[in-house]
């Protein structure tokens, strides 16, 4: 197999993986480098799915010996197989690197026979591209389940993030979908691991949100736990998707509204600071019901249209259409002693009034219609 | 006036001023309101002079994430660019920071600026071509920047392997990034073809 066909095969491989963040706080000091990493991060491209390319996303090798059942690399599929020696894989990522294609470099793998031995190769790709080609870029690093901790300790020297896959909630739930991985020992222990290690980015994970029937509420609680426990910086939602000559290609996808509503409600537990439990007050069997799970928990909590200059931030953040920047303003202009007396004025500082009207009164007066009120 | 960091003025209008329709009288106009008003973009001229530092702080963003560069065999990075707002520097030196031992240069509104490892900026009234020819006549070839000419190829198979036909959302990616980004001639078949406009290129 040639090298653009190794390219082809690992990236489409590699694809299902949706973590695309490529920022990082790194320092990066001296002249005698390539690369440098940026603080917001850079998307260089997006797919005809709208979603963002900002990393070279790619396997080692898609040679697998798991068995998870929704997964186009595990070793029930009759595939392709593609491996990057990793003086190929180095040398083609420095390539695009170089083009301004990409921000930076995803590396992952299937387990090809012990992750161990896959992960030493992972790990002298990397230490290639950062000793021989003088790449200080963005690497994020994916960690296999049940590799040795040592081997985890070199990946966190070298790498800006790393992150292993949750896949499901719970023991239960990852057992209906692999028989060979462990959740607790294969996936938690390592996460524990890497929790102790500093890195520049800390750790995310990602979990398959339908392969094992498992509820909303059920995701919810496994990812509120993930940021307490654990330290994660992100938790990412993968709808299921049927793939052709996986176990499971003929259960049913997962409608990509319920991901939106997943990630709705982790923004809200990130960043307005909204207890989880909240949320089971709008779940109908312990489902998020259709629609904006803000417009949701609005309609749940709020006793009436709220006034816009007496609320609180966190009341404000609790308002459709406000988000942190919004109600930030307007918390500093009363601090400054000025009052927001106009529709217009919110306009201003960003408000998005088509959403916000139903809830919220302007110096005692309200502009809420019915139309307004439905989701 | 002083912003937190984070916040979208970034305290002053510092890069308004690039702006290709920067009105000196607006930010005069601006610059005498109430601060507290002015810091949250709470009256219409504000908002006003907001967006014009958003389109070029946008502007300056888009380049960096779509700007393709081509590697030249004696360290020299360079592409063409059309730029709406006065960027070039800008552009040169997020560059510089990411490629420090290369020269770069870009070619925009006729005339090409070069920044060089030490970070000086020269600005050069003659061709691409002309310029990396000057260029390369100072530096020795480097062996190890051979053989980087199939980029475009390996980047064509990797962005079609990372798509999910089954989440298809052609109105996201329009959204998202518009079409000249998408398509990495498109800039140069419109210069091409004479076309005024995109939608004169872009097929019914």
């Amino acid at each position: 197999m040639n090298l653009l066909e190794k390219v082809k095969v690992l990236g489409d491989a590699g694809k299902w993986d949706t973590c695309a963040s490529s920022s990082s706080r790194r320092q990066v000091s001296g002249t005698d480098r390539i690369g440098n990493v940026a603080a917001g991060g850079i998307c260089h491209s997006f797919t005809e799915n709208g979603r963002c390319i900002s990393l070279f996303k790619t396997l080692l090798t898609n040679d697998c010996s798991f068995d998870c059942k929704y997964c186009q690399n595990s070793i029930h599929c009759g595939k392709h197989t593609a491996s990057y020696e990793p003086h190929e894989l180095a040398k083609v990522f420095m390539h695009l690197y170089m083009g301004n294609y990409v921000e930076g470099l995803f590396l992952s793998s299937a387990v090809e026979g012990d992750p161990d031995r896959t992960t030493q190769k992972m790990l002298e790709t990397v230490q290639l591209l950062r000793q021989q080609h003088k790449f200080q870029g963005y690497v994020h690093f994916k960690i296999l389940p049940g590799t040795d901790k040592a081997l985890i300790a070199q990946a966190a020297e070298i790498s800006d993030r790393l992150s292993i896959n949750l896949e499901a909630p719970s023991r239960s739930r990852l057992a209906q979908i692999s028989d060979i991985k462990d959740f607790d020992s294969d996936i938690i222990k390592r996460q524990k691991w890497i929790k102790e290690m500093k890195i520049p980015s800390g750790q995310t994970t990602q979990m398959v949100v339908g392969s094992s029937d498992e509820s909303d509420l059920e995701i919810l609680k496994a990812a509120d736990w993930e940021y307490e426990n654990m330290d994660v910086r992100r938790v990412y939602y993968s709808a299921f998707t049927p793939l052709h000559k996986t176990p499971l290609e003929d259960k049913k996808g997962t409608p990509y509204q319920r991901e939106h509503r997943l990630y709705n409600v982790d923004f809200m537990m990130r960043k307005y600071d909204i207890p989880m439990d909240e949320f089971r007050e709008i779940m109908e069997d312990d489902n998020l019901p259709p629609g904006d799970p803000k417009i949701h928990l609005a309609r749940a909590t709020l006793d009436g249209p709220a006034d816009i200059n007496t609320a609180d931030y966190h009341e404000l953040l609790r308002i459709p259409g406000i988000g942190p920047q919004s109600a930030q303003r307007i918390i500093d202009l009363r601090q400054q002693g000025t009052q927001v007396t106009s529709r217009s004025q919110l306009n201003s500082i960003g408000v998005v009034l088509k959403r916000a009207d139903t809830f919220i009164k302007i110096m005692g007066r309200t502009q809420g219609t019915l139309g307004a009120y439905c989701i | 006036m002083t912003r937190r960091s984070g916040w979208t003025c970034g305290g002053v209008f510092d890069l308004v001023g690039r702006h290709k329709n920067y009105d000196r009288r607006l930010h005069e106009v601006v610059l005498k309101q109430d601060p507290r008003l002015v810091v949250n973009c709470a009256t219409a001229e504000s908002r006003r002079l907001y967006e014009m530092q958003r389109s070029v702080m946008r502007c300056l963003h888009l380049k960096k994430s779509f700007l393709r560069l081509n590697v030249s065999e004696h360290g020299i990075l360079y592409a063409r660019v059309e730029l709406e707002h006065d960027i070039g520097d800008l552009l040169l030196r997020h560059f510089h920071q990411r490629f420090p031992t290369f020269h770069i240069a870009i070619e925009h509104d006729r005339r090409v600026d070069v920044i060089d490892t030490t970070g000086r900026i020269t600005h050069h009234k003659m061709s691409l071509q002309e310029t990396l020819n000057l260029l390369e006549s100072t530096l020795p070839p480097n062996p190890a920047l051979s053989g980087l000419h199939y980029t475009e190829d390996l980047w064509s198979e990797y962005f079609e392997s990372q798509n999910i036909r089954e989440r298809r959302n052609l109105q996201l990616q329009r959204r998202m990034m518009p079409q000249k980004y998408r398509d990495p001639d498109a800039i140069e078949t419109l210069k091409a073809k004479k076309c005024r406009s995109i939608t004169e290129y872009l097929p019914d």
